[in-house]
């Protein structure tokens, strides 16, 4: 009983005998066997992660895979669906798509076009795609006249990204890949006495970096506005310090539990308060506005968690990233990996949200994999994003 | 995101999960999993065992018998408030405001006293119907208000809540239900539950009123009932219940609401469900 157990089911008419860590999520069953579901928050309020189960639409991040065992499951790549997806792409109710599948799911089962509002805050959409998403819904719960299944969908990838087979960073594998685990600060401002990275020695460990392993070029973000990985302080709670490299995701995190980072906690400075100096121009100023503006703390905050995977092969370094930019993403890494420009390859993909920036991640996770010749992927989860984003 | 290592443990029955309950340390109880699983992934839980009572079929029935409803303890919320409709109006429209239609076809009642978190909508409905639970382990049945529980932060032990219990309502009674803020999954701003009961001559009998909100217990504001009855429910009255619950109450500031406009909230929010209160009891 221990650890893993094998459970039967019917995945997209499938019929699948598998054995599966006990503490594996539905979602993480699904994708591992070849019926990918995304994740938003793991934590059971986004709706990402919606599949029917036997007659039921449920959470999939909220449910054990063992507890799939003996069901019949349906991903929105298999449910019957034409007319939904039909619906959904003739009103654009699809933008980046990460959201589609459970959105289509969801939709597919609405018969009242009063409420088709209410109904669709089941699952959060971040592009802001409602208006699309409510006509929709609207056009499907009224008996979907006007919905033409049999012609193709106006955009070349809503087929894909409305039936769950959207090309993203979480859906890709690669054969003798490491999964990447970040070890965060916990504090918003604090001396680094040590990092004791025991978690090295766990069955399934690889490797454990931290800043000491980095050359100077990996350092640090460009313009050294933050080092990749902490050196002696860290600045902020959710920085990163070091890397675990292992064989699973479970393992891995289960590993960066163990690195034991020793801090000397310092008075974190929270708000630019201090003495102001006011500057030659305000004096020469016809007008001067004084006023006090206080602003929150904001992120994008896409849907899609971050993710990174790279390899090293013979013809250089692929990495696929959930980033707007890969351009700028191949430039900065040329630099930090000490690389030409052509011997790095960013390659396409399907990107939930993003909404731009450039992080240590970015820069640490393709280091990894070229130190250590083999493919590496790292997928964040929401608590890590909601601690280490910025915008 | 994954939890802690743990063993899962499949009852088939309530003794099943008493038995397994009683001899394995440091067990948790899965039903629908909705708190549960979230915890155990972000790490703030990490239970060696998990007993999954999914599939114990004598803990899903509803049962109404002479003065007292009985949930069981995989009752999913949707069911009950499909049942509660037309029979139990308060509990039907405060299960309107847990989770989303799809989380409460997943989603237990007894699961949420369980758990024992007092900022919910169900603690502040047991507390205003009076709702008791059965705990059952191996040395037999006892019975408990939910209220307790609720301000004990949930069921500890090596103990299975069986059942909710809430007494058949009296028809004749006024209520309301009202919940600030449109987060559907999750932690909220705050609410309030409020019951009041008037005689032939439009005199309040009986009144009971409990906020939900970070900071309070889940407990009724016996002080404010005590306002009340005897009382015409007049706007005087109304209005002087409502500042004296927002004197009360103990709340806390979160990332969602500061303590201030919690209180603000109570007092407003109380005033309003006792009017509407005393006009479906009238």
């Amino acid at each position: 009983m221990t650890g893993r157990r094998e459970i039967r089911c019917e995945v997209d008419g499938r019929d699948l005998t598998v054995t599966v860590p006990v503490r594996a999520s539905l979602a993480e069953f699904l994708s591992r066997n070849g019926a990918h579901v995304g994740v938003g928050c793991e934590t059971g309020a986004c709706g990402v992660c919606l599949v029917r189960l036997d007659e039921q639409l449920v959470r999939s991040c909220t449910m054990l895979a063992v507890q799939a065992d003996g069901t019949t499951v349906h991903t929105a790549r298999d449910a019957e669906l034409a007319d939904v997806r039909h619906a959904m792409s003739i009103h654009s109710a699809v933008q980046c798509g990460y959201c589609g599948p459970a959105f289509a799911l969801t939709i597919g089962e609405l018969t009242d076009p009063t409420s088709v509002r209410a109904d669709l805050c089941e699952v959060t959409c971040r592009c802001t795609g409602y208006t699309g998403l409510t006509a929709a819904a609207a056009m499907v719960a009224t008996g979907c006249a006007g919905c033409t299944p049999a012609e193709p969908l106006r955009r070349n990838e809503d087929a894909r990204l409305l039936s769950g087979r959207g090309e993203f960073v979480g859906a890709r594998n690669l054969p003798g890949q490491l999964a990447a685990r970040f070890v965060r600060s916990t504090h918003a401002h604090a001396g680094i006495v040590a990092v004791h990275s025991v978690a090295a020695e766990s069955p399934g460990v690889v490797a454990v970096l931290t800043a000491a392993d980095l050359p100077p070029t990996t350092a640090y973000l460009p313009g050294a506005a933050e080092p990749t990985l902490a050196v002696d302080e860290v600045r902020y709670v959710g920085q990163p310090i070091a890397v675990v490299l292992a064989e699973s995701a479970e393992v891995a995190e289960d590993a960066a539990e163990l690195v034991a980072v020793e801090y000397a906690p310092r008075t974190p400075l929270l708000t630019p308060d201090g003495p102001a100096r006011p500057l030659p121009v305000f004096e020469r100023a016809e007008v001067v506005l004084d006023e006090r503006f206080t602003v929150p703390r904001r992120t994008g905050m896409p849907m899609e968690p971050r993710g990174v995977l790279a390899a090293w092969g013979e013809d250089g370094l692929t990495v696929w990233s959930s980033t707007e930019h890969p351009q700028q993403n191949r430039d900065v890494l040329a630099k930090a990996l000490d690389l030409a420009v052509d011997e790095i390859r960013l390659a396409p993909g399907d990107v939930g949200g993003a909404f731009g920036g450039l992080y240590p991640e970015d820069i640490v996770v393709p280091y990894a994999a070229t130190r250590l010749r083999r493919p590496v992927k790292w997928i964040e989860d929401r608590d890590e994003h909601l601690v280490s984003i910025s915008h | 995101m994954w939890p802690a290592p743990f063993e899962h443990h499949v009852a088939r029955s309530a003794r099943e999960a008493v038995d397994l309950l009683g001899r394995l340390p440091g067990a948790a109880v899965l039903a629908g999993g909705l708190s549960l699983i979230p915890a155990m992934r972000r790490r703030l839980r990490r239970p060696a065992h998990l007993v999954d009572i999914n599939e114990a079929r004598d803990l899903a029935q509803i049962d109404a018998f002479a003065g007292a409803l009985s949930v069981g303890a995989t009752c999913r919320q949707d069911t009950l408030a499909g049942w509660a409709t037309g029979r139990a109006p308060l509990l039907a429209e405060a299960l309107a405001h847990v989770g989303t239609p799809q989380t409460r076809q997943r989603g237990t009642v007894a699961g949420i006293v369980a758990n024992g978190d007092a900022a919910t909508q169900l603690a502040a409905v047991c507390a205003v119907l009076e709702a008791d639970v059965l705990l059952r382990d191996e040395a037999g049945v006892r019975r408990m208000a939910a209220e307790r529980v609720f301000a004990e932060g949930g069921v500890t032990g090596p103990a299975l809540l069986t059942s909710v219990e809430f007494p058949t309502w009296p028809a004749g009674d006024g209520y309301a239900f009202l919940q600030s803020g449109r987060r559907a999954v999750g932690a909220t701003i705050g609410g309030v539950a409020a019951r009041v009961r008037l005689d032939g001559a439009g005199t309040c009998v009986h009144a009971a009123v409990a906020p939900f909100l970070r900071g309070h217990d889940g407990s009724r504001l016996a002080a404010v009932a005590k306002r009340l009855v005897g009382t015409g429910l007049d706007e005087r009255d109304i209005a002087d219940a409502a500042d004296l619950a927002a004197e009360l109450v103990t709340p806390v500031t979160d990332v969602l609401a500061t303590a201030a406009y919690r209180r603000h909230l109570v007092r407003v929010l109380v005033r309003r469900a006792l009017a509407r209160a005393a006009v479906v009891a009238a």
